[in-house]
Parts: C-alpha cells; structure tokens; sequence
C-alpha cells in the first residue's frame, strides 16, 4: 500500500485574508487564494490545468475561479462535504496526476462563512442546502439544525463513558487560542486562561461558545504536481508520503446506530495512512487536527492512536499538545483561533511547517522563542487528520 | 391560533409510514425480513445485511436517555421561545440498536441526566403532523 511513494507533492499554498465580512464574493476570494499560491510555487495561474473545490454551504465553481485566472483546465471538480476534503482532494490530485488527467493541480475552499451562509448560524441555508438523505426530517422538527448540538450529543457521551471534563475540552481552546497569538492571520489573537473559558457563554451544553469553530469568510488554495514537475519550482516540495481520502464507516449517517457511538471513524483511517506513508506515531512531529469543536481534537487523538480510547481528555491536560510538547496539534490556532475555512487553513500550515517557514513573528530565522514563534522544531514529517461523527474521515501523511 | 413555525418533517416514500403511525400516536420501527434487526431511520435497505425486505413493526416507545444537549441559544429563531430546552438521544428498551433523536419534555432540563427512563408521547402539532418526545416516565430518577 505504497503507491504514493512520495512521487507527488505540495509545491505552492496561499490564502486570503480573515475576516468576519470580507466584502467580497467568493469568486474574488478564490481566485486570490489560487493565485497566492501559485505565485507561491513560482507558477503562472495559467500553467495550472486541473483545478478543484469543495462547499458545504458557500462556493464557487472551478471553471469560473478558471476563467478569471485564464486557466485551460483538463480536470475541474465541485465536490459537496465538508472538513475531510482538504486531504481527500490532495490524494486525489495525485491520483489525476499519476492517469494522466492533470500535470498542476489546484485545490481551494472560498466561503464568505460568516457574512454569507454561516454554517452554524440561525439562518435556514445551511439547512436547505444540505445533500444528506431524507434523516433531516428525524433531527430538524426537534431542533437540530447545525453543527454544535450534534457534536455536543457526542461530546456529552463521550464525558460520560470516559469522564471526560469540561476543563479538558478547554485545555483544547486555550491552547488554539494561545498558538494564535503567535500567528499574525488569525481571527481570534488574544490567549484566554481556563477562568474564561468557564466564563464564556453557554451555546449547548455541554458546549460553550470557546468550543465551537469560528465562522469565517475568506479562502485557501494548495497546488499539487508531481515530484519531477517540483525540481523547477521555488520551493522545495512538500511530499505526500499518505493519504485516506474519504473513508466512510458502516452507519455512516448515524452512528448512533453502532454499538458504541463513541467509535468514530479516524480509528480506521490513522492505521491506513501511517501504514501507506510507512511511518509510525513516533515520526510524526506534529498533528492538524480538524477542530470544528474542541471534543473532535480529543477523539481524533485517541482514534489516530496517540492515546489509548477514552484518554483523549488526560492526554491534553498532561500537556503534550503544547508547540514544544511531544506532539504539538494545531500551531496555526485551527479553526477554533485562526479561522474556519474547513480544514484548508490547517493542511496551509501544515505545509508552511514542514518547510520550516511559517509565517509568525520571527524576523528571519526562527528563534522557538513562545513569545513570537510558533515554528515547530525539526518538522520533518507532518499528519492532517479529520475524523467526525458523521462517520467519514480523511488524512494525509506529508514529509519535507 | 397560533400558527407552527417549526421545521415539520417531509415524509417520503421510505418514511410516510412512520408519520402516519405517529398521527394515530404509535411509533414503529423496521425490521429486517432478513436478519431480523431493528433499524433506525428508516431507509430502503438493511445497513447491518443490505436486505431490502422489512417489515413496520410497533414498539412500546419505553427507552432510556443515552445522551443529551442543553440548548441555551436559539439556531433557528422558530425555537427561540423554547429556550432552554432539551434534545435527546433515546435508546428504545427493544434494541440498543435503536437510538431516536427527540425532544426531553414535561421536566426540567437540569432533571434530564443519562440513564433517565422515558415514555414516548405525542404532539399534534398542525392537523397533518404529529410529532414523537419523550417524557419521564412515572417514578424516573429525576438527578
């Protein structure tokens, strides 16, 4: 199960600015995004010829983002779904690369998140919009309409079977809001001890609002392309090593339907991806964890097999998640600091902390000074994980 | 009469079944022809042996709370006067297999806890629709 062979990487990443009201289409944001990171890869717009996105509530369609970066596509996709497409959308990249159906691919998710459609907000869009089956008819008339209640239910199970606290969810906010302090592009750049969060506002227990993701609008791109296509380019290539894209478990749509409920996905896809990338948990140097809620950070820890199940909690109040821990999650302050743009954000930092060049408030060289760096040391092999209670999980394995 | 400005559910071909037992204050559940395991939601085939061959069959709507959330705000405004209120997983006493979101009514929210026993009951909530909550049932631990 090694066909990536490290033969594809990630040779250019780029994002918009992060606001709460861009003021600005999605389309204006995209093509930013795409354009940043083809600048960043030392690539004319126009030599890219595959070009892909995904939406859960808001987008814009390749061929139009295309049209205004004077692409010629081969290959452009739109697919629906949320956080596991970053990763799935760069292992499949490769594989259009591998057959001949793309030679520079481009990925990118563009929302205007919070002035537009909000995903977790009080307007009926994100209801509408939503291609899941017919169950929306078993949650909608009791009051489940977004995100947070459904991850709360889980989250409350999971304190229940495990013990899991309140505080150890917090641990988790505190140290997303603690990395983005020291990232100049987030949303949210001030630290916040445990007495705020205990003093943050009630949304649905057992969440508060510190549990929940942002909402924002804004974009990010990443360019894929083969390793040999990577020689003539500026920097040098970030490789993908692994890769899950899309696993989806059996009762998908309702895990509550599984023996266990508390059981997710990421169980499965960690063992396929160390295995591909041929890697074990102790080379990775640092984890992206898809953190739309703080209690997904300690599944994804426990289902990707850094803790034993139901140790989740312990795990991050011992302190091991810290930028100097012995397993740093999220330096780039996820999406519960830095901004929500479903996941792209992080595999964006991910990439920028394999290459050792992430942009904090170091001048020059990085001094692993907390004050003002956020730089992981010796980042040489990286994981991008998601794995969320609708039962479907992606990851990606990249090394310098 | 006020009207109801909540989400109502659109039955289809794989759920009328279920809303109409729900009208005459009944909740049933399918069941595999095949490998005889209760399902739920309702859907066309069996997720535990892919059959599609079920039956609609009645339960005694007798379950235990085996998660809960607090709503403290509202998301949609519909539900805005509700507030606080409770959304629960069930687990029917038929199957562990058979785990119902619904509504926590008729106690307070800080009473619900896991484990609860509760009863199904029913809201008629527009002259078409019927909706399936759940209740203490008589003698349940409140915590």
């Amino acid at each position: 199960m090694t066909f990536l062979n490290d033969k594809y990487c990630i040779v250019g990443v780029g994002e918009t600015e992060y606001s709460k009201s861009s003021g600005r289409t999605t389309q204006s944001l995209a093509a930013e995004a795409v354009r940043r990171a083809a600048e960043d890869a030392g690539l004319d717009t126009r030599e890219i010829d595959g070009l892909m996105c995904y939406h859960e509530n808001d987008s814009v369609q390749p061929y139009v983002v295309a049209t205004d970066l004077g692409m010629q596509l081969t290959l452009y996709m739109d697919t629906p779904g949320g956080g596991n497409a970053t990763e799935a959308l760069v292992a499949i990249a490769a594989s259009a690369i591998e057959s001949g159906l793309a030679k520079v691919v481009g990925i990118y998710r563009a929302l205007n998140g919070r002035s537009g459609v909000r995903l977790g907000g009080t307007g009926g869009s994100y209801v509408s919009s939503r291609g899941g089956g017919t169950e929306a008819q078993f949650w909608l008339p009791f009051g489940l309409s977004s995100a947070p209640s459904s991850y709360a239910m889980f989250a409350q199970r999971h304190m229940y079977q495990y013990g899991t606290t309140n505080q150890q969810m917090g641990m988790v906010a505190i140290n997303a809001r603690r990395n983005a302090s020291l990232n100049p592009k987030a949303v949210l750049r001030t630290p916040v001890t445990m007495a705020d969060y205990e003093a943050s506002r009630m949304i649905v227990e057992p969440f508060r609002i510190m549990d929940c993701a942002l909402e924002t609008d804004g974009a990010c791109a990443l360019i894929v392309t083969s390793a040999d296509r990577a020689k003539s380019l500026k920097h040098s290539p970030i490789h993908i090593s692994g890769a899950v894209a899309r696993l989806c478990s059996p009762l998908a749509r309702w895990l509550w339907a599984q023996e266990d409920p508390t059981d997710w996905p990421g169980r499965q896809a960690g063992q396929r991806v160390l295995d591909m990338a041929g890697v074990t948990r102790r080379d990775i140097d640092l984890v992206m964890l898809y953190d739309c809620f703080t209690i997904t950070v300690i599944k994804e820890m426990e289902d990707y097999g850094f803790c034993g199940k139901g140790e989740g909690g312990p795990f991050v109040a011992e302190g091991h998640i810290g930028l100097d821990g012995d397993l740093p999650v999220n330096p780039n302050g996820g999406l519960l600091a830095e901004a929500y743009v479903n996941g792209s954000n992080n595999v964006v930092e991910l990439v920028r902390q394999l290459r050792g060049e992430v942009d904090d408030g170091c001048r020059g060289k990085h001094t692993f000074d907390r004050t003002h760096c956020r730089q992981i040391r010796n980042a040489e092999i990286g994981l991008s994980a998601v794995g969320l209670p609708q039962g479907y999980a992606s990851a990606l394995v990249l090394r310098r | 009469m006020t009207t109801y400005t909540k989400p109502l559910p659109s039955p289809d071909p794989d759920t009328k079944e279920f809303w109409a037992a729900c009208q005459k204050h009944k909740l049933i559940i399918q069941r595999c022809l095949s490998c005889k395991t209760l399902r739920w939601p309702p859907r066309p085939n069996c997720p535990f042996c892919t059959s599609p061959k079920m039956q609609w069959e009645g339960v005694s709507g007798k379950g235990t709370v085996y998660s809960y959330v607090v709503f403290r705000r509202a998301f949609l405004a519909s539900f805005a006067k509700d507030i606080p209120f409770v959304m629960a997983i069930v687990e029917l006493e038929e199957s562990p297999r058979v785990r119902l979101l619904s509504n926590i009514v008729g106690c307070a929210p800080e009473a619900v806890h896991i484990g609860m026993r509760v009863n199904a009951v029913y809201e008629d909530v527009t002259p078409e629709v019927t909706l399936f909550k759940f209740a203490p049932a008589a003698g349940a631990q409140a915590r």
